[in-house]
């Protein structure tokens, strides 16, 4: 052992100064990757026309401060509202889809229970398919789903991927608390709420942020299953003004106009919006995030 | 058991066609159709063709530069007394639905939306209006039709088998429009004949135009203030002339490239390569097939190598603004985007567009015309009942410019979303976006050329538009039918482009192009350019 190491309590080498320089570097490095798109975002969403123009488009440091992008971008309601939507959506969606798969993982993780291989075939039969868009449509159509808000969450709802997930944690759980639970007389229900979900956080945490960053970030089924345009999520509303790089000033008609905030700083007012709160969400998951994506990664 | 037409299964909700369509569906966008130009109708077809409606000039305010066919009108400010199109309201007290595209952030609903909600007051029928984005709309017009789920009024997105599509699903206008029955709604015979061909499918008239002709052409647009600061004139004979200037302007450590993206097109237009397809007097020529291609590929094949353009042109070009911030001292657009720099110029901000002189330096080149309309848009076969107001409402939407319609489509209500400065309307902060509805695509007037405020920059388009349109080149398939074209075109382009791409990045030989071209010619182009030919000679243009 080099002299500049030295052992950790927990037996391990710890690094020497060097490698410590070298893994600080290394990481710093990857944090400003991250940070300073995310900082040229807000900069440019808060900077002056004059200074935008000037910084040819993408502003790193902010100059003529100002939050015009934002009062215009929420102006008129569309956005204010289409964030309530998207809210909306995710909670209830991820509610739903937790509930149905783990209920459903819980069953196929059961030994004897109705059914259980035909539907554990079925679950991992519909992993090779993906249901095409114009089926999908006749479908909701079908089913009366067009221009309901059940059309952005039925037809996702439960993922086969997650199932198999939830199913192998179940299936880890000691058979002895099942069968103690048996003996003092709880039901399946009971063994289920007061055994299984309490013990399973970690992974409901995982797979619920699984399932509401799928809602929060879905926008195609909007697209095609809304007509009624106020009843978009932001994702899509976003769309529309980040990437058909939209024009509000309408010069195409040829129509004059007060000058409106310039167009990186209303997209990027745009985007600050729609990913602000998932990160606001994401530090009160991470605890458990952590703990969930290593369950069943190391057999003890 | 009776027979089962494909007529009938079309006109069962569509279900199939949008089916069969797969893949090119999401690819195809209505707008000016396939480069290809010829993803319309056409005459090809068995009934012979119903006269094209008739034209009438709109009774209007005289414009200050008169304009003919294909230059736009020029005003220096609004009419202080608008005029009145249409004396009553057209609708019939019903809801009306539409389905539509739009290239703007999505709007508000009324009362929020004052302008869709004045809209809705002055049609006397409440507008339902779905807007979906540009690039997302052939996706949702395809489901909608699947689903037997189009509302009243709708702009067509490009579809396979186009004609028997229409025929299923969009009511005949003919008896409506065809020669002098149109006058009957004077807006909408105030759009140019030829625009009404984006609307003919077997012979008879199922769109309505947006026009847009000269104004959507693609042109290379130049930053005169940044340039006169560099103490440059804009000015050379020759390629050779213009790649010199280029490398002279050339900063990439000051943040400022000579172009946005490589200039193919304005290459292209130097070298006198088709508009696509272009009749010889025998037969149709395509570009793919120009001898000058190779010249075309090369010079791009430089100017990349060179490093001349931004370096995310190719990864992810943000040409509007990199133009308007400085970033470049040029920027292939379209004329109709001159407003758009103007919305909110820069101190100092001067543009103009670029002439085009001949690759070698003898002659000029030629600018490629847009089609006569962007698109066409249906009406519902559903809504037999509701044609008339339907396309009343249309002759609504189409009201010129002068007049007071045209004001309430374009701009919204006043007050709320214009005011006046002198005569021009002036949109507020919120009146831009609750306007920009959409239903431009449904029925549109010819586009003038208007710049409230910026009288000497109109008159500058309009000596541009004059000096470039004559000479331009049109596609001389436009609006003609072709079942190889519709099966086969968007495979082709989809080919040739990534091969263009491929050698302008340097990943592959200029020598790679005629073979590919040559193999094109031989499985499919030539029968492509048999059948345009013989639309064309079929519609009688030759």
């Amino acid at each position: 052992m080099s002299r500049h190491h030295r052992r950790l309590e927990n037996g391990q080498i710890a690094p020497g100064p060097g490698e410590r320089v070298i893994t600080g570097i290394v990481l710093l490095a990857c944090v400003l990757s991250v940070l300073i798109p995310f900082l040229g975002i807000v900069s440019t969403s808060v900077s002056s026309s004059e200074h935008i123009n000037q910084a040819g488009g993408f502003v790193l440091w902010p100059g003529g401060l100002n939050l015009d992008a934002y009062r215009s971008v929420l102006a008129g309601g569309v956005v204010t509202r289409a964030l309530m939507v998207s809210i909306g959506v995710t909670t209830v969606g991820t509610l739903l889809s937790l509930t149905a798969s783990a209920m459903m993982a819980y069953g196929l993780s059961r030994p004897g229970s109705f059914a259980h291989r035909p539907v554990l075939l079925l679950v991992l039969f519909s992993l090779l398919f993906t249901p095409g868009m114009i089926p999908s449509y006749l479908t909701v159509r079908t089913l009366g789903l067009l221009n309901t808000y059940w059309a952005l969450i039925l037809p996702g709802m439960v993922s086969a991927f997650n199932i198999i997930v939830l199913r192998a944690f179940f299936m880890n759980i000691p058979t002895e608390l099942y069968e103690s639970a048996r003996i003092d007389g709880a039901s399946d229900w009971s063994i289920f709420a007061r055994i299984v979900v309490p013990l399973s956080r970690p992974v409901l945490a995982v797979i619920g942020l699984f399932y509401a960053v799928g809602y929060w970030n879905a926008f195609f089924g909007a697209l095609i299953y809304l007509s009624d345009q106020s009843m978009w999520p932001l994702t899509l509303v976003m769309r529309t003004y980040v990437l058909d790089n939209a024009q509000l000033s309408a010069g195409d008609v040829g129509v004059a106009g007060d000058a409106l905030p310039p167009q990186p700083a209303l997209q990027m007012a745009m985007l600050l919006i729609a990913i602000a709160p998932i990160l606001f969400v994401y530090p009160f998951l991470q605890k458990h995030f952590t703990s969930g994506m290593l369950t069943g990664a190391v057999k003890g | 058991m009776s027979p089962v037409s494909r007529r009938t299964v079309l006109s069962t909700g569509g279900t199939l066609a949008a089916l069969a369509a797969g893949g090119p569906l999401l690819a195809s966008c209505g707008g000016n159709s396939a480069p290809g130009g010829t993803s319309s109708g056409g005459a090809a077809g068995s009934d012979a063709p119903v006269a094209a409606p008739t034209f009438r000039a709109p009774e209007g305010p005289e414009p200050d530069i008169a304009g003919d066919a294909d230059i736009p009108d020029t005003f220096f400010s609004y009419p202080a007394e608008p005029t009145v199109s249409v004396p009553e309201a057209p609708g019939d007290g019903q809801p009306l639905r539409i389905l539509t595209q739009t290239f703007s952030p999505v709007t508000a609903q009324p009362p929020q939306n004052t302008a869709w909600a004045n809209l809705n007051d002055k049609l006397g029928s409440a507008l339902e209006i779905q807007q979906v984005p540009s690039g997302e709309y052939a996706t949702v017009f395809a489901t909608s039709l699947a689903g037997g789920q189009l509302p009243d009024m709708f702009f067509l997105a490009e579809q396979p088998d186009m004609p028997d599509m229409v025929e299923a699903t969009c009511l005949d206008l003919s008896d409506h429009l065809a020669g002098d029955a149109i006058l009957a709604y004077p807006n909408l015979a105030a759009i140019p004949s030829d625009c009404w061909e984006a609307g003919r499918y077997n012979g008879r008239l199922y769109g309505l135009p947006s026009p847009r002709g000269a104004m959507s052409s693609g042109v290379l647009y130049r930053r005169d203030d940044l340039l006169a600061a560099q103490g440059v004139a804009p000015e050379w004979d020759d390629f050779e002339g213009f790649f010199s200037l280029a490398q002279q302007l050339n900063d990439p450590r000051g943040g400022r490239w000579a172009t946005t993206i490589v200039p193919g097109q304005y290459i292209k237009n130097m070298l006198g390569i088709p508009n696509f397809w272009q009749y010889d007097g025998t037969t149709m020529q395509s570009w793919w097939t120009a001898p000058q291609m190779e010249e075309a590929l090369e010079a791009q094949r430089r100017w990349a190598e060179a490093g001349l353009m931004n370096p995310d042109a190719f990864a992810s070009p943000n040409t509007k603004v990199w133009f308007s911030t400085g970033a470049a001292y040029f920027n292939p657009d379209s004329f109709s985007a001159w407003s758009q720099y103007f919305a909110d110029p820069p101190e100092g901000f001067d543009i103009d567009v670029c002439q085009i002189p001949a690759f070698d330096g003898d002659g000029t080149g030629h600018l490629w015309m847009s089609f006569p309309s962007y698109g066409r848009a249906g009406i519902n076969r559903n809504a037999a009942d509701r044609v008339e107001t339907l396309l009343k409402v249309a002759n609504y939407f189409a009201a010129p410019f002068g007049t007071q319609e045209y004001l309430d489509v374009k701009m919204g209500q006043e007050g709320a979303d214009y005011t006046f400065e002198g005569t021009d309307p002036i949109a507020t902060s919120t009146g831009a976006a609750n306007s920009a509805l959409g239903v431009r695509y449904i029925a549109d007037c010819r586009i003038a050329n208007y710049l409230p405020g910026h009288e000497d920059s109109a008159r500058k388009l309009d000596a541009s538009i004059r000096e470039l349109v004559p000479d331009a080149f049109r596609n001389d398939a436009v609006y003609l039918y072709s079942e190889t074209v519709e099966s086969d075109f968007a495979s082709s382009a989809q080919m040739f482009n990534a091969l263009e791409a491929d050698i302008v990045q340097g990943r592959k030989q200029v020598s790679e192009w005629r073979p590919a071209a040559d193999q094109w010619w031989a499985d499919s182009g030539q029968q492509m350019a048999e059948e345009l030919t013989e639309a064309y000679h079929a519609a009688g243009r030759g």
